[in-house]
C-alpha cells in the first residue's frame, strides 16, 4: 500500500464548478453532523443515573426511637448517614469551641436546624479518603476515622488528622417531630 | 507492508503530515478513497457498506446495553425491563439493537442474493465469497445467542431446541450437548456463556469483515455486466462517487430502520418472549426469529431428527461450493436468460421456506415443506451445474465503458 | 389470466380455506379502536387512572405486577401526593433497628405488592395455575389489547345436560338439558350418597382398629350419583349457546358406559370464547357495576374492561408517547437529509463520463 501521489486515471473529471458542488455536499454533511450529535446524546445519557436510582435520591427516616446520646444510621445515595441526637451537655460543649481555630470554620448552629439543635445529620464518610468514622471514639467526643486518624468533634467538625473539611451535612428537613427527609 | 529500508516520502507540514509520517493512517484512508471501482455499479452494490453500518450499530448499542444487563437467570428478564423502563433512552437502545439484528440479516440476505444473481462468487473471488459465508454463520450464532439473553419463553425454548440438535449426533451427542449447555438443560451456565460469546462474536465478525474487504480490494469489485475491469475508462475513484452514493443509501436504510424502531418495534419479534422463561411450560408453538425460518423449515422436513440437522447445516454448507457448482463461464444473470428465470424461482422457494418455517408442522405444510426443501438442494446441486453447461448466454459487452455508454 | 394458473390458484385458495375452517373453534378477538393505536396514538390518561382502580380492586388480589412501581403512575397523570398516598396503603417487610422483622409503609419507589408469598401458594390458591404477572401482558399476547378486552367480555354459558336413561352397566344412554331444579336434586342425591360413603368408611376404620372384618363400601351405582353427573358442554357457536339441543348424541366408552358427545368443561374451570382451547382457569373477574369510578364514568363491564386494558397498555409501554413523537421527528429529519444526499449524489455523478 505505497503512497502514490500521482493522479489516478479514471472515467471521472474534476469538478467543473467547485463552489456549487461544495454547497450541497456541505449542507448534507452539516445535516449528517447534526444527526450524529442527536444519535450520540442518547448513548451518552444512558450512562447517567437511571430513573430507579434517581427515585432513591431522597429518603424519609423515622427518628422517633433515637435517644439522646444515640446514633441512628441510614443509607442515602449509597452512603451512610449519621443521625446523632446530642445531649444538652454535648451541645454546650460544641458551642464552647473557638470557631476561629478550626481548620474548616463552622459554628454548631450552622450545622443544625433551628429549634432542633439536638439533631446532627451528617454524611458518615470521612472527607479525607472516604472511610466511615466510628462514633464515640477519639479525643473530641465525636467521631474517629480508623484509616488515617482523622478526629471529628461532637459537631462533626474536623479537629485533628488529615481530613480537610468537616463531615458533610446533606440537604435535609424535618417533616414532623418524628421524621426527617434527606435529599 | 513496507520495509525499514524502503525510502519514505518526507513528512508533510502540519499535524496530519506529522502523524502520517509515523503511522500512514491518512495515506491509507486516501488510498481507500482512491480505490478504483467500476463506474456502472447499481444500488444492489450498496448493501455491503450498509451491512458494515449494521455491524457498527449493533456493536455500539450492544456495548451500551451491556452496561445495564445481568446475565443471570434470576435477573436477566428484569434487567432488560430495567433497561426499557428506567435507563435513560434504554428503550431506544433495546429496540434499536433488536430491530437492528433483523435489519442486519435483511441487508446480508439482499447482499448474498446480489452475489447469486451477478455471479460475484466466481473466480477470482471465491475466498471473498467464503469469508462472506463464514461471516453469515457467525452472524447466525451471534443472533441466536443474543435472542437467548432476555430470558423469555422463546429464549429458553429456542435455546433448548437448538442445543438439543447436538444431542442427536450419534454416540457422542449427549456429551457434546452437555458440554455446550454446561448442564443437563439450558440453565444459568448456558445463559452466562452465551452472553460472553455474544459479546465476543461481533468482534470476530469485524475481523472477518476486514479480511473480506481486503480480499475484495485485491481484485476489485465485480459489476452488473460481470465483465472485468480492463481500462481506466471503466473505473472511477471510490471517493467521492461511491461515498456519496452509499451515504444516500444509508439515509434510506435509516428511514426504514426508524419506522420499525419507533412505530413497530415488536413487529418482527414474538409476544411469547415477553413472558419470563418457565422450564415447566412449553409455548404452544416454538418459532425461531424470522431470519432462521427457512432453515427451520428444512430441518422439520426431514422425518429423522439427526438427518434433519444434517440437512439444515447442509443447506448452508452447500453455499461454500457455489463457485464450482455454477459451471457457467458467464458471471452476470443479465446475460443468462435461463438461469435468471430459475434465480427468481429460487427466491420464491426461499421465501416460501421462510413462510413455512413459521407454520405448525401439520397438514399440507409438511408436504409443502418437503417439496420446497428438495427444490432448494435441486437448485444448487442439479440446476446450477446443468444450466451452466447447456445455456446459450446473450452477448456480453466488450468493456464496462461500452456498456455504460449504451 | 392463464387458465392453468387460475386452476392452480383456485385449488390453493380452497385448500387454504379448508385449513382455516378446521380452526373454527378459535374465536378472533373483536378489533376496536384504541387511543394508543397508530403512529399518532396517545394515552387516555383518565381511562388509565380508572383502569388502575380496576386493577387494584379486582385483579391485584391474584395477579402480580412486579415490574411496575408506584412512581410509574406519574405518566398516567397521578400527582406526587396521590402516588405517595397510594404507596402508603401497602406495607412492605423491613428489618427493625433491633433486627426483628417489621412492616414499613410503602414509598413511591416500591414496586406493586405481590399478592402471594411465593409461586407455590399462588398456584395452590388458583386451581394449580399461577395467575400470570400483568406488567407486560399488553405485549405478551398476539394483538393483546383486543384479546384481553374480548376475553374479559367473553365468558359464555355452557349447556348443562343430565342423564335420563341408564344401561345395565350404569352407563348413561340418554340426556336432556338440565335446569336449576335438576341440579338441586342431583346435589341433594350426591350429598346423601357422599354421607353414606363417609359413614361406611368411618365405620370400617373403627372395625379395622378392632380387628373385625370390614363391611363393603357402597359405590356409585349410576351416573346420577357420580360427582360429574351434570355434563357441562361448551357450545360451538352463539347460536348453539342460545338454543341448545334438548338431546345430544352420546359416545361409547370402552367399559360400555357412555358420555355426552361434546366438548366438556372440566371441574373447576370456566368457559371463555377467546381463550385458546376455550377452557380457562380464571372465573369471570369483572362484572357489571363492580368498581365504582370517582370521576362518575358509568361502570359497565365494557367500560371497566376498556379502562383496565388502557392501564395494562400503559404499564407495558410507558415510553410509547415519547417514542412515537421522537419517531416522527427522526423520520422527518432523515427524509430531509436523505433528499439532500440524493441531490449531492446526482451533482457529483454528473462528472462521470
Amino acid at each position: 500500500m505505497a503512497n502514490n501521489p500521482t493522479k489516478i486515471q479514471s472515467a471521472a473529471e474534476e469538478p467543473a464548478d467547485p463552489s456549487k458542488r461544495d454547497f450541497m455536499v456541505l449542507a448534507s454533511c452539516g445535516l449528517g453532523a447534526v444527526g450524529a450529535a442527536c444519535v450520540a446524546w442518547p448513548l451518552v445519557d444512558s450512562m447517567n443515573p437511571s430513573a430507579d436510582v434517581l427515585a432513591q435520591s431522597s429518603i424519609e427516616v423515622d427518628i422517633s426511637s433515637v435517644q439522646p446520646g444515640q446514633q441512628k444510621k441510614a443509607m442515602w445515595r449509597g452512603k451512610p448517614i449519621f443521625i446523632y441526637r446530642r445531649t444538652p451537655e454535648q451541645i454546650a460543649e460544641a458551642n464552647k469551641v473557638n470557631v476561629g481555630e478550626l481548620r474548616d470554620p463552622q459554628t454548631d448552629i450552622d450545622r443544625t436546624k433551628p429549634g432542633k439543635e439536638e439533631w446532627l445529620v451528617m454524611v458518615g464518610v470521612c472527607t479525607h479518603l472516604g472511610c466511615i468514622p466510628i462514633a464515640g471514639e477519639g479525643e473530641f467526643g465525636g467521631w474517629f476515622c480508623p484509616c488515617h486518624g482523622s478526629q471529628y468533634d461532637i459537631s462533626g467538625r474536623i479537629r485533628k488528622g488529615p481530613a480537610p473539611t468537616n463531615l458533610l451535612v446533606p440537604p435535609y428537613a424535618f417533616l414532623n417531630d418524628k421524621t426527617i427527609k434527606i435529599g | 507492508m513496507s520495509n525499514p529500508l524502503d525510502p519514505k516520502a518526507p513528512a508533510q507540514p502540519g499535524i496530519i503530515g506529522w502523524i502520517d509520517y509515523r503511522l500512514p493512517i491518512f495515506g491509507f484512508m486516501k488510498g481507500m478513497g482512491d480505490y478504483l471501482t467500476p463506474k456502472n455499479l447499481n444500488y444492489w452494490w450498496s448493501f455491503g457498506s450498509i451491512a458494515g453500518i449494521c455491524l457498527m450499530v449493533q456493536i455500539i448499542t450492544g456495548i451500551m446495553l451491556a452496561m445495564h444487563y445481568t446475565p443471570n437467570i434470576n435477573n436477566a428478564f428484569q434487567s432488560v425491563e430495567h433497561i426499557m423502563r428506567d435507563v435513560n433512552y434504554g428503550w431506544l437502545l433495546r429496540y434499536t439493537h433488536a430491530v437492528g439484528a433483523s435489519m442486519f440479516f435483511v441487508t446480508v440476505y439482499v447482499h448474498m442474493f446480489r452475489a447469486f444473481y451477478y455471479g460475484s462468487y466466481k473466480s477470482p473471488r471465491e475466498i471473498l465469497w467464503w469469508l462472506g459465508v463464514i461471516i453469515y454463520l457467525a452472524m447466525m450464532a451471534a443472533g441466536f445467542m443474543g435472542y437467548v439473553l432476555p430470558w423469555g419463553q422463546m429464549s429458553l425454548w429456542g435455546a433448548t431446541v437448538i442445543t438439543n440438535f447436538f444431542d442427536k449426533i450419534p454416540l457422542i451427542g449427549t456429551a457434546i450437548g452437555e458440554w455446550l449447555r454446561g448442564g443437563f438443560a439450558v440453565e444459568n451456565a448456558t445463559l452466562n456463556r452465551f452472553y460472553a460469546l455474544h459479546y465476543l462474536l461481533p468482534f470476530v465478525i469485524l475481523g472477518l469483515v476486514i479480511l473480506h474487504i481486503w480480499a475484495l480490494h485485491h481484485h476489485g469489485s465485480s459489476n452488473p455486466t460481470g465483465v472485468e475491469v480492463k481500462t481506466p475508462k471503466d473505473v472511477i475513484p471510490f471517493h467521492p462517487y461511491y461515498t456519496i452514493k452509499d451515504v444516500f443509501g444509508f439515509g434510506v436504510f435509516f428511514i426504514i430502520f426508524s419506522v420499525l424502531i419507533f412505530f413497530a418495534p415488536n413487529y418482527l419479534g414474538h409476544p411469547d418472549n415477553y413472558i419470563p422463561a418457565n422450564p415447566m411450560v412449553t409455548p404452544a408453538h416454538i418459532v425461531p426469529e424470522w431470519y432462521f425460518l427457512p432453515f427451520y423449515a428444512i430441518l422439520r422436513s426431514i422425518p429423522d431428527a439427526f438427518l434433519g440437522v444434517v440437512a439444515m447445516f447442509g443447506a448452508i454448507v452447500v453455499l461454500f461450493f457455489l463457485p464450482w457448482l455454477d459451471t457457467s463461464k458467464v458471471r452476470s444473470s443479465s446475460y443468462r436468460p435461463v438461469f435468471r428465470f430459475f434465480f427468481w424461482v429460487f427466491v420464491i422457494d426461499a421465501l416460501f421456506l421462510g413462510w413455512l418455517g413459521a407454520k405448525p408442522a401439520e397438514g399440507w405444510y409438511v408436504v409443502a415443506g418437503r417439496i420446497a426443501t428438495v427444490y432448494y438442494f435441486f437448485h444448487f446441486l442439479v440446476l446450477m451445474p446443468v444450466i451452466g453447461k447447456f445455456e446459450t448466454p446473450k452477448d456480453r459487452p466488450k468493456t464496462i465503458a461500452e456498456a455504460y455508454e449504451s | 389470466m392463464n387458465p392453468k394458473l387460475a386452476k392452480v390458484l383456485v385449488a390453493f385458495l380452497s385448500l387454504f380455506l379448508i385449513i382455516s375452517a378446521t380452526h373454527a373453534h378459535k374465536k378472533e378477538p373483536e378489533k376496536i379502536q384504541w387511543s394508543f393505536d397508530g403512529p399518532t396514538g396517545t394515552f387516555d390518561k383518565a381511562s388509565i387512572q380508572r383502569g388502575y382502580k380496576v386493577y387494584k380492586e379486582v385483579c391485584a388480589s391474584c395477579h402480580s405486577m412486579d415490574l411496575v412501581a408506584f412512581r410509574n403512575l406519574k405518566g398516567a397523570g397521578f400527582s406526587n401526593a396521590e402516588i405517595k398516598a397510594l404507596a402508603e396503603e401497602y406495607t412492605y417487610p423491613s428489618v427493625g433497628d433491633d433486627g426483628s422483622n417489621v412492616d414499613r409503609k410503602g414509598i413511591p419507589s416500591d414496586k406493586f405488592k405481590h399478592p402471594y408469598e411465593n409461586l407455590e401458594s399462588a398456584a395452590a390458591a388458583n386451581g394449580g395455575a399461577v395467575p400470570p404477572d400483568l406488567s407486560l401482558m399488553a405485549k405478551a399476547r398476539e394483538d393483546a389489547p383486543n384479546y384481553v378486552h374480548s376475553l374479559l367480555n367473553g365468558y359464555g354459558k355452557t349447556t348443562d345436560y343430565i342423564c335420563t336413561d341408564f344401561n345395565a352397566n350404569g352407563g348413561c344412554t340418554a340426556y336432556k338439558t338440565a335446569n336449576d331444579e335438576d341440579r338441586k336434586i342431583f346435589a341433594e342425591e350426591q350429598k346423601k350418597r357422599d354421607d353414606l360413603i363417609k359413614a361406611a368408611e368411618t365405620e370400617n376404620a373403627e372395625l379395622k382398629k378392632a380387628n373385625k372384618p370390614e363391611k363393603p363400601v357402597p359405590a356409585y351405582r349410576n351416573d346420577i350419583e357420580r360427582k360429574d353427573a351434570v355434563y357441562k358442554c361448551i357450545p360451538h357457536s352463539h347460536e348453539d349457546e342460545q338454543h341448545p339441543h334438548e338431546q345430544i348424541k352420546d359416545e361409547q366408552l370402552p367399559n360400555g358406559a357412555t358420555n355426552p358427545a361434546c366438548n366438556r368443561l372440566p371441574d373447576g374451570k370456566y368457559f371463555n370464547w377467546y381463550y385458546p382451547g376455550q377452557v380457562i382457569a380464571m372465573p369471570q373477574p369483572l362484572k357489571e357495576g363492580q368498581v365504582d369510578y370517582e370521576d362518575g364514568t358509568a361502570n359497565s363491564l365494557e367500560q371497566q374492561s376498556k379502562d383496565v386494558v388502557n392501564f395494562l397498555q400503559y404499564v407495558a409501554e410507558p415510553e410509547m408517547e415519547l417514542r412515537k413523537r421522537m419517531g416522527l421527528k427522526v423520520i422527518i429529519f432523515l427524509s430531509i437529509m436523505t433528499v439532500f444526499f440524493y441531490i449531492a449524489k446526482v451533482r457529483i455523478w454528473a462528472r462521470v463520463k
